[in-house]
């Protein structure tokens, strides 16, 4: 435990970084080793991260996207508990040249030097022809297996970034009608509240009856087992509409995002109830949420 | 039937770095949709140049691909981590030194008290922050943005507004807890 703590008004400079040189090595050295001093840094770093969203907010070009995609179809990952590298031809390998067999020369103890018979020139010129053309073929045939990984790896990369780049303009097309739903002048938005007698949190709906569009997004509990919830769109005129089938994650949080709707539908009041799994034609079950337009 | 195509549970980022940390690439890809926007407009906000922002915004996420078996989502939050990164990435190359060490950055893991996974939770929240700034006096946003956004120290800031020293740590104090106030964090 350290014997002194940094005062409670410096952590936000700190994490501004807005100390002088010499003070922030000390508060730094002095935070590494203090766990009550680390708890109000990363508080102080969550409270200043506050104005990283306050900078005006630009799209990078979809094509840092598609060049990060592809580095890192090429970058291996750290692993958590990396263990030593292992490197061929190390000192714990043994070398294949210790298991080479003895030279041109065998000496026996006072043994005179044994001479292999010659061989004449052209010997030598056909076994280096041939050596030649062996290592040759080796080194095609690896090139050529290395070409074939290279270009499947490529294959690979390709068909991803074709696939990030329809995804892409997916989403993009998807937050273009979004912003145009929050934007609209003739944008409804509904607070649903827990019906009574349910153990559901709030929601709120966006709804745009001329062209169809709508956004939920509510908090509730895990349904029972076998079930899950439905939003309905209650028209003025005609029986609901169904706007989605969902279940919550696992913080309770749920969202429906432009479900298919028909255009032109003024809507009365919304409903989530709960339906067997997949979704009714019409409500049966309780309903959890609801809210009148209006 | 059909209305379900429109249901969509967001899978949270814990789970999409636990995918990560298993070599599956379209997750980091989610991530980058979720985040880049954010990491991008700091980087570019602090460095005021394209090419630059968009460095900083791959190495960032490579970092995240490399190291995401390292990520520990009980004692931080993604986006706190990648925000503050970021930040100070971009300072130190602005200013030539860090503002604050990674290690340190790293070793507090900081956590947001809002969360920023959704695009429309995203927007809500970018417009509070902004509004809040633009209702603070103009002499405290401009004290915060440059300790913020161009990493100058508070005898830094002195110097180049003319104002004493005291001033400006108490701008900077009070201006953050505005913020904060008027942000409900």
């Amino acid at each position: 435990m350290a014997a002194y703590h940094i005062p409670a008004e410096d952590f936000d400079l700190l994490a501004l970084g807005a100390l002088e040189p010499g003070e922030l090595q000390a508060a730094e050295e002095h935070v590494r080793g203090c766990n009550q001093c680390l708890r109000d840094m990363a508080a102080a770093q969550a409270r200043m991260a506050i104005f990283a969203l306050s900078a005006p907010q630009k799209k990078p070009s979809s094509q840092i996207k598609e060049q990060l995609m592809a580095r890192i179809a090429v970058t291996p990952q750290l692993a958590s508990t990396q263990g030593p590298t292992v490197v061929a031809g190390s000192a714990s390998t043994p070398r294949a040249v210790d298991l080479q067999a003895p030279g041109p020369y065998v000496e026996g103890r006072g043994a005179a030097p044994i001479r292999p018979p010659r061989k004449p020139a052209w010997t030598f010129a056909w076994t280096g022809l041939i050596l030649g053309l062996a290592t040759a073929s080796i080194l095609l045939w690896v090139g050529n297996a290395r070409l074939g990984r290279e270009t499947e790896i490529l294959r690979q990369e390709t068909a991803q970034l074709q696939q990030n780049t329809a995804q892409l303009q997916q989403e993009e097309d998807q937050n273009s009608t979004l912003l145009h739903l929050f934007t609209a002048h003739d944008t409804v938005q509904v607070a649903l509240a827990p019906a009574s007698g349910q153990n559901a949190g709030a929601a709120r709906v966006e709804y745009n009856s001329h062209r169809g569009l709508l956004f939920y997004s509510g908090n509730l509990p895990a349904p029972p087992a076998g079930r899950n919830y439905q939003l309905w769109l209650v028209p003025v005129w005609g029986n609901p509409i169904s706007a989605g089938v969902f279940t919550p994650n696992r913080e309770g949080r749920a969202t429906i995002v432009l479900p298919q709707l028909p255009a032109g539908v003024a809507a009365k009041a919304f409903a989530v109830t709960i339906e067997p799994a997949g979704g009714v034609p019409q409500p049966t079950g309780p309903r959890v949420q609801i809210g009148a337009v209006g | 039937m059909e209305q379900q195509t429109g249901a969509q549970n967001e899978p949270l980022d814990q789970d999409l770095v636990r995918a990560i940390a298993g070599g599956d690439q379209a997750s980091l890809g989610r991530l980058y949709d979720r985040y880049s926007g954010l990491v991008y407009s700091v980087a570019l906000r602090v460095l005021r140049d394209t090419a630059a922002a968009e460095e900083i915004l791959q190495d960032i996420f490579m970092q995240l691909w490399q190291k995401a078996s390292q990520f520990d989502a009980e004692r931080g939050s993604l986006p706190a981590w990648l925000l503050v990164m970021t930040r100070n990435r971009a300072i130190s190359r602005l200013r030539r030194r860090d503002p604050i060490s990674e290690a340190t950055i790293e070793e507090a893991s900081a956590s947001l008290p809002y969360r920023l996974d959704n695009f429309l939770i995203q927007q809500e929240l970018l417009g509070k922050v902004r509004m809040a700034m633009d209702g603070l006096p103009v002499s405290q946003r401009e004290t915060l943005e440059l300790a913020y956004f161009e990493g100058l120290s508070h005898s830094e800031i002195a110097e180049r507004t003319g104002e004493p020293l005291g001033t400006i740590k108490t701008r900077l104090r009070s201006g953050v807890q505005m913020l904060r106030q008027q942000c409900d964090f």
